[in-house]
């Protein structure tokens, strides 16, 4: 996932300017684990995973950085709203576009 | 519990890096009339990743490890259509897949003469061929949630699509909240495992709104951009 902001933001378009409401919004969602007791802080579960898996996760992780970057720059880390869209346009990249035209939903309605 | 949940941009980058993600697909409308191309669309996704159900979700929080190395996603429909139990559901069956259903309590409990009215006062969208027979029945009746809650995760997202800002006593709790579940849970014999906001909102937002969704008893909030282990 390389090019200019401007690139992203069209990518970002992409992800968000179709037929929602019909097709299915692709989105890769973190797990994340609150639970708490007194004696076991919350800590997220330990992960060992395959190589792969693993791989898979920091290439995400990057795209989410790289996206983040080009599209708002410097911004606050605390933005959920832009934590979201960054997911969305990496999400669509990683897995919304493995469907051609054909398949997609909205585009047979 | 602490009232301190990272919900920042990091955290979700963190997360993802670690291996500790999952794949959704989010969908809201499912008329009958895109049964084939619905099919097709969650064919081709299920070429490519694996189906996950509750257990197998439960399973990675509680050893950090899924079932397999296969990417895996979950097929989420929302508000509590119809449609869920007379189309996603045979779609997904035939491929083996299990769907999450995030229903919209008050949508099922409505009077079917009255589910336009209440679809368009809350935010749930109705579709030309749910319009077609002004007073049919658009939304899951009860007896529909118990048959999905068989071989799918059928689960609240509220009883009126609302989100935090519009639930503020603790009669709106008790009313978009806890009665949502001991709904759910009298008509599927099971503890609905997830609660959603209207909007996605995450838990860690608000501490008061917190607190309601984990001492009704859900072990999980699914948000925009994660899902949250909470109980």
């Amino acid at each position: 996932m390389t090019g200019s902001p401007h690139a992203h933001v069209a990518l970002l378009r992409e992800a968000q300017d179709r037929a929602l409401e019909a097709e299915g919004i692709p989105m890769v969602l973190a797990l994340l684990d609150h639970r708490a007791t007194p004696d076991a802080p919350a800590v997220a579960p330990t992960v060992e995973q395959e190589d792969g898996a693993r791989a898979e996760g920091e290439r995400l992780a990057a795209a989410l950085d790289e996206v983040r970057e080009a599209l708002l720059p410097g911004h606050r880390g605390s933005d959920l709203g832009a934590t979201t869209a960054a997911l969305q346009a990496v999400s669509y990249a990683d897995f919304g576009r493995v469907l051609d035209a054909s398949e997609r939903l909205g585009a047979q309605r | 519990m602490s009232g301190v949940v990272d919900l920042s941009a990091g955290a979700h980058r963190d997360a993802l890096a670690a291996g500790r993600f999952v794949r959704v697909v989010n969908y809201h409308s499912t008329p009958a009339s895109g049964r084939e191309a619905l099919r097709t669309e969650l064919a081709a996704y299920a070429a490519r990743f694996r189906g996950i159900d509750l257990a197998e979700l439960d399973g990675f929080f509680a050893t950090g490890s899924w079932a397999s190395d296969a990417p895996g996603f979950l097929p989420v429909f929302y508000e509590g259509y119809r449609t869920g139990h007379d189309v996603v559901a045979p779609v997904c069956e035939e491929l083996g897949l299990t769907a999450w259903f995030m229903v919209c309590t008050g949508f099922v409990d409505c009077p079917p003469a009255q589910q336009e009215a209440f679809a368009r006062s809350h935010w749930i969208g109705l579709t030309a061929e749910e319009l077609a027979a002004p007073g049919q029945r658009v939304a899951l009746d009860w007896d529909e949630v118990g048959a999905l809650a068989q071989r799918h995760v059928v689960t609240p997202h509220t009883a009126s699509h609302d989100g935090v800002a519009d639930v503020v006593t603790d009669e709106d709790l008790e009313r978009e909240v806890v009665a949502p579940k001991r709904r759910m849970d009298a008509a599927t014999g099971q503890s609905a495992p997830a609660f959603v906001w209207l909007h996605g909102t995450p838990y860690g937002a608000s501490p008061r709104h917190d607190a309601a969704v984990r001492e009704a008893g859900y072990r999980y909030q699914f948000s925009n951009t994660a899902v949250q282990r909470i109980g």
